[in-house]
């Protein structure tokens, strides 16, 4: 593996806003032609997603969130700020919570990255089945990109 | 009257929410299951060719896209009247075989297996996959790893991705298998085997040799006498992928079998107004309520359902352990814990199913699909996926374009057999009095867990929340009491 930063774009492609962290994945791989980073587009969340970042040294997670702002509001953090639930998709279901998935992969000595982002885009809490966005999340597209390659220079 | 919500299950899918309702007196009056509504995923589907179908609904969920993936491949294949040729078929049951084995280890290591290993009653930042390991060992961790990985990279050998396959199309398979590529997954799998052994192991030293756990196990208040639903095949063995579906009484009798395209003459839909997931029932039976017992048409469907419809496994090793099982609990096994024990059975199933068909001389074999040579019509598939029985139901025009999209997905079968578990386990453990500790609520939880439920799609919970909160509301519906776990 020669890249050392991993992006990923979270969520459902066919579930309306919950794709929204597809959408600006693809625009990042549309943006960048850097071989040190790679892009991917899962639907996974917890353990799952961990095994995907074993071997990065930088990782950048984005996802929908719900937090009551306004949808279309992007929120940054440090994966390591992360509650316990996290945030749409990385608290997975059938899995655990991707803060105690990275402490149980750590505890086995999976070799993970030390710095991970996370980028989440405000949605509302209900979904429906589709693949566009809605109007406010898909104004927030362009702005989560441009923190993702922002994040990419720094 | 009081009411108790626990929002967002812990460790679950989706926002599922339990609502306990109190009467004055303060015993439970009633207990509800709530899930999300998502809308739209059968008309979305409307217009879409067929062909297209096995990739689209593997989307519908993050947990378990490979059952809709073969369910999906199992209608349009009906669809068209075609049937895979042998080395298809059994690509596809070799792919099914090693994402049940991924499926059932992450249930029972993961989410299920902590409230047994740990205790019901440990604090929830220790009642978890960190406290296993710090209580069993490392070891423990890393097995759980390497099983996933192997489930994973033989469904990505074979389904071309990982998690999300795309190689189940009409009539069979996209693609073939190489000599070596076999090679690689019959190892894998004979490591499974292994695992497999070991999780029982694990399980017989852990939870049945602790008496505390076997009395929970085998206590009333986990317990119901329903139907139970499940696939057979030729012979009245358990099978995944294929074969025809079995339905017993809470006696044990046979009520009746059906292939697919059967399914609504046994199957009908309750609607409930209080929740967007309908509420299936035996037709035959018909519906009187949330109620055990021959003449409610209630059932389940889940490993514990599929070994009491069935005669026992297809393999040696899974075989010695049903059989171990049925002298333990009887049969059928009306306790809901006991579907953990029956998970594990699949799972090492599962494994020798996959040493099985890596070693079968057709699996290299490069015809792995037919063709279509007849206009398409209508078509039924069903597998088991590991929540339980799954049904997808397609109509289209000549062209092949969707006229009509149905699912019945593994986990609303057991809709109905869930709200009653989770009443039963609430009236069990809360009466006038009792201080609603977290413990408590977990083991109202773990009646809810045992089922192995996904709400849906791949959306997960809300930031900001805790895994835990109780609220209880006084006769006039305000809050009076906040309980955080």
């Amino acid at each position: 593996m020669i890249a050392t930063t991993l992006v990923v774009g979270l969520g459902n492609p066919i579930l309306g806003d919950d794709g929204v962290g597809w959408r600006v994945a693809e625009r990042v791989r549309e943006a960048i032609d850097d071989p040190e980073v790679d892009v991917l587009c899962l639907s996974l969340g917890g353990l799952s997603l961990v095994e995907h970042l074993a071997g990065y040294r930088r990782a950048i997670i984005v996802d929908a969130m719900t937090t009551g702002a306004a949808p279309g509001s992007l929120h940054r953090f440090a994966a390591r700020d992360l509650d316990e639930l996290g945030v749409q998709h990385t608290a997975s279901v059938h899995d655990l919570s991707l803060r105690s998935a990275l402490a149980f992969a750590r505890e086995l000595g999976l070799d993970l990255p030390d710095d991970i982002r996370v980028v989440g885009v405000e949605t509302r809490p209900e979904f429906e089945f589709g693949e566009g966005l809605g109007e406010a999340v898909g104004r927030a597209v362009p702005l989560a990109v441009a923190v993702v390659m922002d994040a990419l220079q720094s | 009257m009081q009411r108790i919500s626990i929002d967002p299950l812990t460790r679950l899918e989706g926002h599922g929410k339990i609502e306990i309702f109190l009467d004055d007196a303060g015993d439970v009056a009633n207990a509800y299951l709530q899930v999300p509504e998502l809308r739209g995923f059968e008309r979305f589907c409307v217009g879409r060719p067929v062909e297209e179908m096995p990739t689209l609904t593997n989307r519908i969920c993050g947990v378990c896209p490979e059952a809709h993936h073969m369910a999906a491949a199992k209608a349009a294949d009906a669809v068209y009247g075609l049937t895979p040729p042998p080395a298809g078929r059994k690509l596809r049951e070799l792919l099914y075989s090693a994402f049940f084995f991924a499926d059932h280890t992450t249930h029972f290591f993961i989410l299920g297996g902590p409230d047994f290993i740990m205790g019901p009653d440990t604090p929830v930042a220790e009642r978890n996959i960190l406290g296993v390991i710090k209580k069993v060992g490392l070891e423990i961790g890393g097995k759980v790893i390497q099983a996933r990985k192997f489930g994973h990279t033989t469904v990505e050998i074979i389904g071309g991705r990982k998690v999300h396959p795309c190689t189940a199309v009409p009539g069979g398979m996209t693609k073939a298998i190489s000599e070596a590529e076999r090679q690689e997954i019959e190892k894998m799998g004979r490591w499974a085997v292994e695992f497999g052994q070991f999780a029982l192991q694990a399980f017989h030293d852990l939870v049945l040799g602790n008496k505390e756990y076997l009395d929970l196990i085998l206590g009333d208040a986990y317990t119901h006498k329903t139907y139970y639903m499940g696939l057979v095949d030729a012979q009245n063995k358990v099978n995944f992928y294929d074969g025809r579906v079995r339905i017993v009484g809470p006696d044990g009798a046979l009520h009746g079998m059906y292939s697919p395209n059967e399914y609504t003459d046994w199957i009908a839909e309750r609607v409930e107004p209080w929740s967007y997931l309908k509420f299936p029932y035996l037709k035959k039976v018909g519906w009187k309520g949330f109620v055990d017992g021959a003449d409610s048409g209630v059932y389940m469907a889940t490993p514990l359902s599929r070994l009491n419809v069935s005669e026992g496994m297809a393999t040696p090793l899974a075989q010695a352990e049903y059989e171990k099982f049925v002298a333990t609990l009887g049969k059928p096994a009306h306790s809901r814990l006991a579907i953990h024990w029956a998970r594990l059975i699949e799972l090492l199933y599962a494994a020798e199913r996959w040493v099985e068909l890596a070693t079968d001389p057709e699996i290299t074999s490069p015809e792995v699909r037919a063709l279509p040579t007849k206009p398409p019509t209508e078509g039924i598939g069903i597998v088991e996926a590991p929540r339980g029985t799954l049904t997808h139901h397609y109509r289209t025009d000549e062209k092949g374009l969707l006229t009509m999209v149905n699912l019945v997905v593994g986990t609303t079968n057991n809709n109905a057999a869930m709200g009653m578990s989770i009443k039963k386990a609430a009236q069990s453990f809360i009466q006038a009095g009792t201080v609603v500790t977290e413990g408590l609520l977990n083991r109202i939880e773990m009646a809810y867990r045992a089922y192995d439920p996904c709400l849906g799609c791949a959306t997960h919970a809300l930031p900001g929340k805790i895994p835990l909160q109780v609220s209880i509301h006084d006769a006039a519906g305000e809050v009076i009491e906040v309980v955080r776990g």
